[in-house]
């Protein structure tokens, strides 16, 4: 590892150290509807959406009318995502002549943002109108972030809450976040990412006339619009094909260093928007140990295995070279951006698929096997290392939950968490929620495996690494990731359905369980700590959790591993 | 046609939803004061028809 590789994850480290506890005070401040500073400016805002929408901000839901608003937002969200991609080509702003967008492919795509996934079975800048890039795509990456923000901060007032009845507003909550928290950051980050060189214009494509004298169609649009919520709001969809390996959407190493933090502070803010909103700061604390060594682990593998190449080229002598030097940054270069070098690619794939982001600056395709298996478990983790925005802390605490029913057997007493006893109705939930995803993946997957377009049509890859990009695709839409393995050619009608199915479940199957969580566990009265109970902001609980991590991820996804790239690097 | 379909799918889906928002309903159970509610209701309608025996 270089010492620029080096020097950029220590920077990260530091800068998010630095920045994510003051966020996550502030958006604590906000999910309790305490007083702020910043009232003046959002609060008329605010009141002007709830006047026109017939909100009544001091009515909280129970736990069943919160789900169904979460359902129904999403419902209508896609049917006006699905309409605009189906006319656009009758819509105004469409500079570059889009065609309507074909039903299975409007499908998966207005799925895919609705769900805050951003898979991309389209290439952008050849499919969709700039009009539906920015009222159609973008508002989702907004409001769809804002919405698993809002079931966070509804579970952990179950948690800090006893003896009530409801979780508080969903349409408050979502607000709230959008106004509050998303829209300014986005706003000041995109500012910024267009001084660093990202494009920002209402252009089609322009016609240049290349050296070699050939003419190239390059393409324009709102781009850092939608770069900067893109990251902000870990969803990860880009106007352009190559996402942030574009040099439109991440042109130098400190746009990607940049892009990288907006990745990783507002899921590692929530861990001490948590501590604060239970009222024990050492809580939050924990949680942030877990995300944060299970990301350091991921980042640190990924990085050492890409730096240390493909031993095989070197054996082989086929005049490859692999080492630094003053035009190369070394190790596996295939299908790296040469201004990142495998150390920034690797660092970004580890964050990418630890926080439900999805984004790529390298085409994980091209990894080394051992080097490519590590985002796709990082995935298969559940993506709490430190998760998307909200979701990933969700079920960061629903593992927490399940440690301490294991602890709870191992030493025979009724397991609390919170001052919250566990019973029979949690461990049901939790149940439910961990088996969802990996039940929908596997199947998907199997089912996948007799299609005849899949083998024919979208594989590109033989044996085991084509196992391994299918194995990745449904690991990506059914943890709402959205990045892709590349290799394969998912724009069929079945890839396109299936996959939207997967995010569908990975998504609404997981919010629904987690509501109902937080539904009965807000009616808890809290018991006071004894001398049996068992500390939950321990270091021994940090390992717990971390072990269980690992432990429910290896028993459920081993198997599969085994027949993809476990097998590829054992043939290397 | 294919858009029919689609939206046919979506609001499966979203019934799909609906019916596991039931489920995790009885998972949970009524609430102390749904108890309390319930109880005392059949407690009462219990006098009523002692009353009337």
């Amino acid at each position: 590892m270089t010492a620029a590789g080096w020097a950029q994850l220590v920077a990260l480290i530091v800068v998010i150290g630095v920045t994510a506890p003051l966020l996550g005070r502030y958006m604590a401040n906000v999910y309790e509807g305490g007083p702020s500073r910043f009232d003046r400016v959002f609060g008329p805002v605010e009141r002007l959406i709830y006047r026109a929408c017939r909100i009544d901000p001091q009515r909280e839901q129970r736990w069943n009318i919160y789900t169904l608003s979460v359902l129904a937002f999403s419902v209508v969200g896609f049917l006006l995502l699905y309409l605009m991609q189906r006319i656009q080509s009758s819509l105004p702003f469409n500079p570059t002549d889009m065609a309507n967008v074909a039903p299975a492919l409007s499908l998966n795509t207005a799925v895919s943002f609705v769900t805050n996934t951003n898979w991309q079975s389209y290439a952008g800048e050849s499919t969709l109108s700039h009009l539906t890039q920015m009222t159609g795509l973008t508002v989702q990456q907004f409001v769809s972030a804002a919405a698993g923000m809002a079931v966070m901060a509804a579970l952990i007032r179950g948690l800090s809450r006893a003896g009530q009845r409801t979780i508080g507003n969903f349409w408050v909550d979502l607000v709230r976040t959008t106004i509050r928290i998303l829209v300014p950051i986005a706003f000041v980050f995109a500012i910024v990412l267009v001084a660093t060189g990202v494009i920002q214009n209402t252009h089609g494509f322009t016609a240049v006339h290349t050296v070699a004298g050939a003419t190239q169609k390059v393409p324009g649009g709102p781009n850092a619009s939608m770069e900067s919520i893109k990251m902000i709001g870990t969803n990860g969809g880009d106007f352009f094909n190559v996402n942030s390996a574009h040099p439109f959407s991440n042109p130098t190493k400190f746009s990607d260093f940049l892009e990288l933090y907006a990745i990783l502070l507002i899921p590692f803010a929530l861990a001490f928007t948590f501590g604060r909103m239970v009222k024990d700061k050492r809580q939050g604390y924990a949680v942030f140990s877990v995300m944060f060594v299970i990301w350091l682990v991921a980042s640190l593998l990924t990085i050492f295995l890409e730096v240390g190449g493909n031993p095989k080229l070197d054996a082989r002598g086929v005049g490859v070279t692999q080492t630094v030097s003053a035009s190369s940054p070394g190790g596996n270069a295939e299908g790296k951006e040469v201004r990142f070098g495998p150390s920034a690619s690797g660092l970004w794939a580890a964050s990418t698929t630890g926080t439900s982001n999805g984004s790529v600056n390298s085409m994980h395709d091209s990894y080394t096997p051992a080097g490519g298996m590590v985002p796709l478990v990082h995935m298969k983790l559940g993506e709490i290392s430190p998760g998307g925005v909200g979701v990933g802390l969700n079920g960061l605490l629903i593992l927490a939950i399940l440690s301490v029913f294991i602890a709870g057997l191992m030493v025979g007493r009724t397991p609390e968490y919170l001052g919250k006893k566990i019973q029979a109705a949690e461990v049901k939930l939790v149940a439910i929620y961990i088996l969802v995803m990996p039940a929908v993946v596997l199947i998907f997957i199997a089912i996948s495996t007799f299609v005849r377009s899949v083998s024919d049509v979208s594989l590109l890859n033989p044996g085991a690494h084509g196992f391994t990009e299918l194995i990745y695709a449904f690991t990506s839409a059914g943890n709402n990731n959205g990045s892709a393995f590349a290799g394969i050619t998912a724009n069929t009608a079945w890839m396109n359905t299936a996959l939207a199915v997967t995010m569908l479940v990975g998504r609404f199957f997981l919010i629904i369980p987690t509501l109902a969580l937080a539904g009965v566990l807000v009616r808890k009265r809290r018991v006071p700590p004894s001398a049996g109970t068992f500390p939950t902001h321990t270091p021994l609980f940090v390992v717990l959790v971390i072990g269980v991590v690992l432990i429910v991820a290896a028993l459920t996804f081993l198997p599969v591993l085994a027949l993809g790239p476990l097998v590829e690097q054992l043939g290397i | 046609m294919a858009d029919v379909w689609v939206v046919l799918l979506i609001v499966a889906f979203f019934a799909l939803c609906v019916g596991l928002v039931r489920g995790c309903d009885r998972i949970i159970g009524p609430d102390d004061a749904e108890l309390a509610a319930s109880t005392s209701g059949a407690d009462t309608e219990r006098e009523r028809v002692g009353v009337a025996q």
